[in-house]
């Protein structure tokens, strides 16, 4: 039974599979709701002739022909090709057709698509006078095939989608999505100025005057961890400039989640995150992915945030007047709205957190995870199905929309039946996985290269862990607090704080929260977590209720993440102050992977992901504890020793103390060297 | 302070022989309640009425009276939602008892009395004399009353009567709110609540001669308070003009129009008031600002015509002005071009600029203004008709353009046959440019009467709950479009909020320059379903004032700041900006005498 909140979604794989006929359905009259209606309809191509005519661009064009000689009518030439390659189009036979497959598909391989119909309708409403952009999460590529699938079905025009260059060279894949309304942004930030003069005017063109919505994925990139990632401020960037440049009256933002029961790439993923290289977009690879129809996936969820205007976001803060003088073409971010920026990018994550479904199956995992944490080895049914209910309960209590509200753990293993295997004995454990390491060519391997053994078993933990992550943000910020009142036992409020802001800013990478040194936030988070009994406080300060149990699960599922930065801060004081970049994280990786066969004690192998790691590295930078320098060709991490040893003291205290580095024989084998 | 005879505080220019002068009778009488509406715009016989659900507009003044409008009235009830069954009447002109007490002592009448100006107390003119044309002085006028109106209204006759009038005012404590056509639509000759002091309304009126003209230099000395139809009636006798034809100058005054910076419809060729005005006196308490020649231009410092020109009554009276005049044109023509939407017009607009080769006025109507315009054309006849539906027939199929986006272009030609020609030849050709069709002389001339007569629709208007009023500002050419779209965009989102259901919000390009243009915007709403219509209004404008600075638009273009705009002054000048014109009015009018309040709040 799902959770009333859940209940009021709407499965419009329904109607679909009830209808005579999906194909009367595709084919019907369609009269799309525009983000913003204009008078007359603009065209795809109108949209690039208008770039090409731009100010600005003819502006570059004549600057560069003064510089290099080169002659106008050939630099225009050069625009329009780079104008064909991002431009979309939009084909509205190829979008019936594609629409028709994929009502195949989709009835195929998923149980349902519930959407939170309610709240679109309301968006919808919203819709007609202003630019539009949604702001999906990205867990998988069937994210943006949703979105789309999801406009048609509910009459929206289908947005122009920002998609990666890899779609772009997809045999009949590129020009298919490219029909439906991609448009495709290259990835590289190289010293192409006119490709990203080029961009940003068409950016500015289909805000200025396109009537489509536009979709980008605020994080940038697909989340192979499940995790929501620090959003990226390139594309937002562009999109807010003619807002801050007044060529539009006001831009809506909508923070959009969809959560999965089970991703498509799962496997992918896993392999990703260890280092294995990620195979490049091919139309074969595509096509060998439909393999993936005959399996189930279980559900899929797609709720909405409240949209957020960047007139009531920015008013009063931002004085739009202050471009008022020189050419809009000219105009360049104030220092406030940069800051502003990065803020709503944020808001924008936060407002998916919010609206993310939690499926049983990411409880299931938790509790999993926290079993294993704690040294079993697998698990009885009714004790996962207990585990399980107290978890939602407290994921519940701190906003969560979870699937169940009654526990059913069946239909939530059985989706994952791959990955989740109940023994004869009614035991819960992790299917054995069996990786054929050969037939991964070792020279593209962006990490070290793990042991059979090692990938063999941690490959399920791995797998594992991307059903942990997506409900992450419920349990960061508490198991923060929980951490620090455990070793000091009894904390006054200004001293919690300012551990707890420590902390919040060394995973500042890790964990996306937009309450930093936020004194309202922190104090929220205490009343929550004293309602659930969690702590206590009186007039010495706060400490910890006896409640152990659910303590130990907030630590454990946090520790991972505390042991892999406090592992690297360990590696980098052994090493001489230079660091090479290129081999930093496969020596860490070698490193872990070494600890936890020596250790006895329980070493998450998702420690060995290097998405963590890289976090760790962004945000060791951020605190100016190592700094990029570049030595002839390589870059490498300049270490401050001194504020190293520092960090290092401050995060050990946290850590288990069979988790401490003096447990472990000093170990000079793996250090970390620029000579090496 | 002013005795040290460095100062002089009489002007030192010979005044001039009276016989010189020329007399002008003047349109608008000492009482004008009696040929103006008490409570409205313009002239008491021409209005905008209902007669059997029809509106007809009465009086033979313009185009359009004595004549029936079915496509208005249906215009009226489709956009605003209007009952025309149901008129709210309006308070009857008050008598002198409900009119408040004037705050005089016993000195200061004597004082006034001592002057030898012809003066009033009588309620009626003092109240005729306590308000513009804004929407709250107009609604304030039909349904209460003014918290303050002046205590006594002064008629000087010549600019020493007003040099008399200052200076007892500065010696007496008391207050000049200097008063010329009335129409201001800033609050500018409102009188501040708090101010207790007895202030004086000095009425220009009857300083209207023309002093003298110069036909070798082409310019003409003017007493301030002289209007715009009087000053070209009398120059057309002579067979020239000054050709400064704001869309109020049948009851604005000279003096109001240096005291605002105003701009006439036919800028392009005349020029606005500051390229007009060669030479100006301005009485202030420490003496008269002037200058000792009447040259072209000159080099001498920062140019102090500017501290008179937009002073909005704070710092003196304006009392005499030397401006140029141009011989009469041979001839006047009206012409329009339609273009398939707004973005092309203003296209087309901006060439134009680019090649300067405006006609006497250049003007856009958008879509909503366009509809707007085309309503007010009366019952045609049989033929009329057919010819009617086949130019709409033209213009939407063969064509192909949108009704509902199509916006027209109306132009004024002025000069000789063979340069007007030449004009419309050229202008036609940059019009086609941009896709747009020309639309024949009868469509330019109803925009143009438009002008005038717009002004009298919003008492119709409050009639049947619908509050209407325009606002204006010059932007860059390159933020028209965008300013257009987001200040509508701005409205339309208030009204929303504020659940009004029938508004309407229409704009015009009404004059380009090299730089940029100007943007003028009508709202009007209806209010049937609102407690507080003015002030509900004045939020909407506010919203959409800071909308067009915000989208790179200017605080005004020639209505001027007033009361209304103080909010966004300092923004505007910078804070030095704000106080520099704080130390010169220190220095002009050290006891605040002017304390109308305009521009920056004075302190009392």
């Amino acid at each position: 039974m799902t959770s009333k909140y859940l209940q009021s979604f709407k499965d419009i794989l329904t109607d679909r599979r009830t209808e005579y006929s999906n194909f009367m359905w595709i084919s019907r009259h369609l009269d799309p709701k525009a983000a913003y209606e204009r008078l007359i309809k603009p065209t795809p191509n109108f949209h690039k002739e208008e770039v090409l005519r731009s100010v600005k661009i003819q502006e570059i064009i004549d600057r560069i022909s003064r510089e290099t000689g080169l002659q106008k009518g050939k630099l225009a030439n050069n625009v329009w090709t780079i104008l064909n390659e991002i431009g979309f189009n939009k084909r509205l036979s190829i979008i019936r057709w594609l629409g028709f497959l994929l009502t195949k598909i989709g009835l195929q391989v998923y149980s349902g698509i519930k959407v939170n119909e309610e709240k679109l309708l309301k968006i919808k409403e919203q819709m007609g006078n202003k630019p539009v952009v949604f702001l999906p999460t990205h867990r998988s590529y069937a994210d943006f095939i949703v979105m789309s699938y999801l406009c048609f079905t509910y009459n929206i025009e289908i947005p122009a989608i920002a998609a990666g260059m890899d779609f772009y060279s997809m045999w009949v894949m590129g020009s298919v999505l490219r029909d439906t309304g991609a448009f495709f942004m290259r990835r590289s930030f190289n010293n192409d100025h006119l490709y990203w003069d080029t961009f940003r005017q068409y950016i500015h063109q289909i805000i200025t005057e396109g009537d489509l919505p536009l979709e980008f994925f605020v994080e940038g990139t697909r989340s192979r961890s499940g995790k929501f990632l620090v959003p990226k401020l390139g594309l937002l960037s562009m999109v807010l400039k003619p807002f801050f440049t007044a060529g539009i009256p006001d831009i809506l933002f909508i923070p959009i989640n969809i959560s999965y029961d089970r991703v498509l790439e799962e496997k992918l993923f896993a392999y990703e995150l260890l280092g294995v290289p990620k195979p490049k977009e091919s139309t074969s690879g595509f096509f060998k992915s439909l393999s993936i129809m005959k399996e189930n996936y279980g559900n899929l969820y797609v709720d909405f945030g409240d949209p957020i205007s960047g007139r009531e976001f920015f008013g009063g803060v931002v004085n739009r007047a202050l471009h008022n003088i020189r050419p809009i073409h000219l105009q360049e971010f104030t220092e406030q709205e940069k800051s502003l920026t990065a803020k709503l990018a944020n808001e924008i994550v936060i407002n998916q957190q919010k609206c993310s479904v939690i499926t049983t199956f990411n409880i299931i995992a938790l509790a999993l995870t926290n079993n294993y944490a704690m040294g079993c080895k697998g698990m009885k049914v009714e004790d996962l199905v207990e585990d399980v209910s107290w978890i939602n309960d407290y994921l519940i209590h701190f906003g969560a929309h979870t699937e169940l509200d009654s526990v059913d753990i069946q239909s939530g293993l059985k989706v994952h039946k791959h990955l989740i295997e109940i023994t004869s004995e009614k035991t819960v454990k992790l299917v054995d996985h069996c990786v054929a390491l050969k037939s991964i060519d070792s020279s593209k391997l962006r990490g070290h290269a793990l042991s059979q053994d090692t990938m063999n078993s941690i490959l399920p933990f791995v797998m594992l862990q991307l059903y942990v992550n997506p409900a992450l943000h419920y349990i960061s910020q508490s198991a923060m607090i929980i951490i620090i009142l455990q070793h000091h036992k009894l904390i006054n409020k200004d001293n919690l704080f300012t551990q707890y802001t420590f902390l919040q800013t060394l995973f500042s990478h890790e964990f996306v929260s937009c309450n930093t040194g936020s004194n309202s936030k922190f104090e929220e988070l205490l009343q929550d977590l004293a309602n659930v009994a969690l702590i206590h406080c009186d007039s010495s300060g706060y400490y910890l209720s006896d409640s152990n149990k659910l303590q130990m699960f907030l630590r454990n599922n946090f520790t991972p993440f505390l042991f892999t930065y406090y592992t690297i801060c360990n590696l980098l004081l052994q090493s001489d102050g230079m660091v090479n970049e290129k081999t930093a994280a496969a020596t860490v990786q070698s490193q872990i992977e070494k600890l936890i066969a020596v250790r006895k004690c329980f070493i998450h192998p998702y420690c060995l992901n290097l998405d963590t790691i890289a976090n760790a590295f962004s945000s060791l930078t951020s605190m100016e504890i190592i700094r990029k320098e570049k030595v002839d060709d390589d870059t490498f991490w300049n270490v401050n020793m001194e504020q190293l040893i520092n960090l290092c003291c401050k995060i050990e205290v946290y850590l288990d103390a069979e988790l401490r580095v003096d447990k472990l024989q000093p170990s000079r084998t793996v250090l970390l060297s620029s000579k090496l | 302070m002013n005795s040290n005879g460095i100062v002089n505080k009489y002007s030192n220019t010979p005044v001039s022989k009276s016989s010189d002068a020329i007399f002008v009778k003047t349109t608008i009488p000492r009482k004008r309640e009696e040929l103006l509406k008490w409570n409205g715009w313009g002239y008491k016989d021409s209005r905008f009425l209902v007669k059997d659900g029809i509106i007809h507009f009465s009086g033979s003044r313009y185009p359009i009276g004595e004549l029936s409008l079915p496509y208005f009235t249906q215009w009226v009830e489709d956009v605003l939602g209007v009952d025309l069954s149901k008129p709210h009447t309006s308070k009857d002109q008050p008598v002198e008892e409900e009119c408040p007490y004037p705050l005089i002592s016993n000195d200061n009448y004597k004082q006034i009395v001592h002057l030898n100006v012809p003066f009033s107390t009588k309620g009626i003119d003092r109240l005729m004399r306590a308000h513009g044309h804004t929407v709250y002085d107009i609604y304030t006028l039909k349904e209460s009353f003014f918290d303050r109106i002046p205590d006594v209204v002064l008629w000087p006759s010549c600019h020493g009567d007003v040099v008399k009038i200052v200076d007892a005012a500065d010696k007496n404590n008391m207050v000049v709110i200097p008063f010329g056509g009335g129409t201001s639509v800033t609050g500018a000759v409102e009188c501040p609540k708090d101010e207790m002091r007895t202030i004086i309304s000095l009425d220009t009126s009857q300083m209207n001669k023309i002093l003298w003209v110069d036909r070798e230099n082409l310019v003409i000395c003017c007493e301030s308070g002289i209007i715009g139809q009087d000053l070209e009636r009398e120059l057309h006798t002579m067979g020239f003009t000054v050709g400064h034809e704001p869309d109020s100058y049948e009851f604005s005054s000279l003096g109001g129009w240096v005291a605002t910076r105003a701009s006439g419809m036919k800028k392009n060729t005349y020029g606005n008031i500051e390229d007009l005005l060669v030479h100006v006196k301005m009485v202030t308490p420490k003496g008269v600002l002037e200058k000792n020649c009447q040259v072209p231009r000159m080099s001498c410092g920062p140019d102090f015509n500017h501290i008179v020109l937009g002073s909005e009554g704070c710092l003196g009276v304006i009392t005499e002005v030397i401006l140029k005049i141009r011989p009469l044109p041979k001839m006047k023509k009206y012409g329009s071009v339609v273009f398939p939407d707004f973005e092309s017009g203003v296209r087309c607009m901006r060439e134009v600029a680019k090649q300067r080769c405006q006609p006497a006025s250049i003007r856009l109507m958008d879509n909503a203004q366009f509809k707007f315009g085309q309503s007010l054309r009366p019952v045609p006849g049989y033929f009329g008709l057919i010819f009617d539906g086949l130019k709409k027939l033209y213009i939407k199929k063969i064509k192909g353009f949108n009704f509902d986006s199509i916006c027209v272009m109306t132009l004024l030609f002025e000069g000789d046959v063979k340069d007007v020609q030449m004009q419309e030849k050229k202008i036609y050709e940059i019009g086609s440019k941009f896709g747009g069709i020309p639309a024949g002389q009868t469509n330019g001339e109803r925009g143009y009467m438009l002008t005038f007569v717009i002004a009298y629709i919003r008492d119709l208007g409050l009639e049947f709950n619908v509050l209407a009023e325009s606002f204006e500002t010059s932007v860059p050419w390159d933020r028209a479009v965008s300013l257009c779209r987001n200040v509508k965009y701005v409205v339309g989102e208030e009204c929303k909020k504020l659940n009004i259901e029938h508004y309407l919000m229409a704009a015009r390009v009404t004059q380009t320059y090299d730089a940029g243009c100007v943007i003028y915007f009508y709202f009007g709403y209806n209010y049937s379903n609102i407690k507080n219509p003015v002030e509900v209004y004045e939020q909407i404008e506010e919203k959409a004032r800071d909308e067009i600075i915000e989208s790179g638009g200017s605080i005004s273009h020639h209505h001027g700041v007033g009361k209304i705009r103080r909010k966004w002054y300092p923004g505007t000048i910078s804070a030095i900006g704000v106080q520099l014109f704080k130390a010169t009015k220190q220095e002009l009018d050290p006891r605040n005498v002017f304390a109308c309040g305009n521009i920056l709040k004075s302190k009392l």
